[in-house]
């Protein structure tokens, strides 16, 4: 058994022991979760929400149970926000559209009259900038092949710049970027909230503290913390007893590797002096 | 997902992960459909995108214009001709160029305007009390502007790093190990999470132990 054997197995045992066991660590709640919270509640009655879709599948772990608690804050029914979804790149609209139904289904909201997903289409910066004015430059149909036209909410939807707020969930800093640079540019009164995942959030927080950034909710935690704003159990507060002992062990290994390394460095240079 | 879905999905997990005890066929062959279904993935989305978007319109609802960038697609399979590959230039060109100039338009104002304006900072901050009123250094301010100022001269090559210049670059390169240094946090944290959803799912979706 090699040492690093030795450590996928104690990092392994102890994620596995702390799922089992769930403590129920407390934790606060950053501003940046209450800004975005705060956004869409703040949103009138009946307004029109574009809700992006940019990430893969292979970052579900931090994006499944952050659209869970925000999409159910979005789709609640005496709210009456009503959702378009887009998307950048290519696997996102297909959970999206999973996660749009089933929880549509649950709270009574009808598609194509209160929600809607319009699935990807390619040219990133281009075809933000193609459907400033109207959604028709560059989708035709809906994800499941339904023409714009046969589908109610899109007759008052206009484009881009007429919705007030953009919800994208983005796996990497570029897409709510890319909103600020070609949408909010264009209509500064329109919020841009980033739902994102934790490795993507450093290059995105000068955007945040100028205030570009509406809100941001971050990772697993920011998860966990709108599912609390949301009063709801989810896989966010049940994943961050793992998630912080799992990160003081990581710490941990990063300091007790370079203690190793700083003795087993002054022992040789003892032995050259001697 | 269905009870098939659960056991694919459970058994390519433990495939993909075998890796971190050595290199062997369950996990290759993980691997290899994991690339093959990305790969049919892309090609499925893009060929309907093409056919709803481009073709369809064209031959159904008369949008004759749709004929322009089809063609100009096309050329891309030039490329497949050492006769005509020089063709792709064309498309090459349309996509550097549109693309381009759309991005540095968005970006000026957002990702530098709109940056540098956040980066001018009042360096002291007044506080009023019942005894009077105190003046502060605002020391997040100073940390931004310091960091900026010493960042940028960092990345400064046409001139020498000595004397002052060398200091202030020597700074900046402490500025940017500590973002790095951030950034790797925010990578484990985001692989932390990875792992426990693929353990959370192991324990509650297939082996039935969470409740």
């Amino acid at each position: 058994m090699q040492p690093q054997h030795i450590i996928f197995l104690i990092l392994g045992t102890v994620m596995v022991a702390l799922l089992i066991w769930a403590p129920g660590m407390e934790y606060s709640i950053e501003e940046s979760t209450l800004s975005f919270y705060r956004a869409i509640d703040e949103l009138p009655a009946g307004s029109l929400v574009l809700v992006g879709a940019d990430f893969d599948v292979e970052n579900r772990a931090e994006i499944l149970p952050q659209m869970e608690a925000i999409l159910r804050h979005l789709m609640e029914p005496d709210r009456d926000l009503r959702i378009i979804s887009i998307s950048m790149w290519d696997q996102g609209p297909m959970v999206m559209d999973v996660f749009l139904r089933r929880i549509g289904d649950e709270l009574g909201r009808t598609y194509g009259v209160d929600y809607v997903n319009l699935g990807y289409a390619p040219g990133v910066h281009t075809m933000i900038r193609l459907i400033s004015h109207d959604f028709r430059g560059a989708f035709v149909r809906d994800f499941s092949g339904t023409p714009l036209d046969e589908l109610p909410i899109m007759d008052e939807a206009g484009g881009i710049l007429d919705i007030p707020m953009i919800v994208d969930f983005a796996d990497r800093e570029s897409g709510p970027i890319i909103y600020l640079e070609q949408v909010k540019t264009q209509n500064p009164q329109i919020k841009v909230l980033a739902s994102i995942n934790a490795a993507s959030f450093p290059p995105l927080e000068p955007y945040l503290q100028s205030g570009q950034v509406d809100g941001a909710v971050v990772g697993l935690k920011g998860a966990a913390e709108y599912e609390e704003l949301m009063g709801m159990e989810g896989l966010g507060k049940r994943g961050m007893d793992a998630q912080s002992v799992g990160q003081v062990l990581v710490m941990a290994l990063i300091i007790a590797g370079n203690v190793v390394a700083l003795i087993i460095a002054r022992r040789k240079k003892g032995r050259v002096v001697g | 997902m269905t009870l098939v879905g659960v056991w694919i999905a459970a058994l390519l997990t433990l495939a993909i992960g075998s890796l971190l005890w050595k290199q062997n066929p369950a996990f290759r062959l993980a691997e290899h459909i994991l690339i093959g279904f990305t790969a049919g993935h892309l090609v499925v989305i893009n060929y309907y995108n093409v056919v709803n978007t481009g073709i369809k319109p064209l031959l159904y609802d008369g949008r004759l214009l749709n004929i322009v960038p089809i063609i100009i697609g096309a050329l891309f399979y030039m490329r497949f001709s050492k006769r005509f590959a020089w063709l792709t230039r064309i498309p090459l060109s349309f996509f550097f160029g549109i693309s381009g100039a759309v991005g540095i338009i968005g970006a000026l104002d957002a990702s530098i305007r709109q940056q540098v304006a956040a980066t001018v900072l009042p360096l002291v901050t007044s506080y009023s009390s019942p005894w009077g009123s105190f003046t502060f250094l605002d020391v997040n301010n100073a940390i931004i502007i310091a960091g900026t100022i010493c960042t940028l001269t960092y990345f400064f090559m046409t001139k020498r790093h000595t004397g002052i210049i060398g200091g202030t670059a020597r700074v900046g390169r402490y500025f940017i190990m500590i973002t790095l240094g951030a950034r790797f946090g925010a990578v484990v944290m985001s692989r932390m999470s990875l792992l426990y959803e693929r353990l959370y799912f192991l324990l509650h979706d297939w082996l039935n132990i969470l409740k």
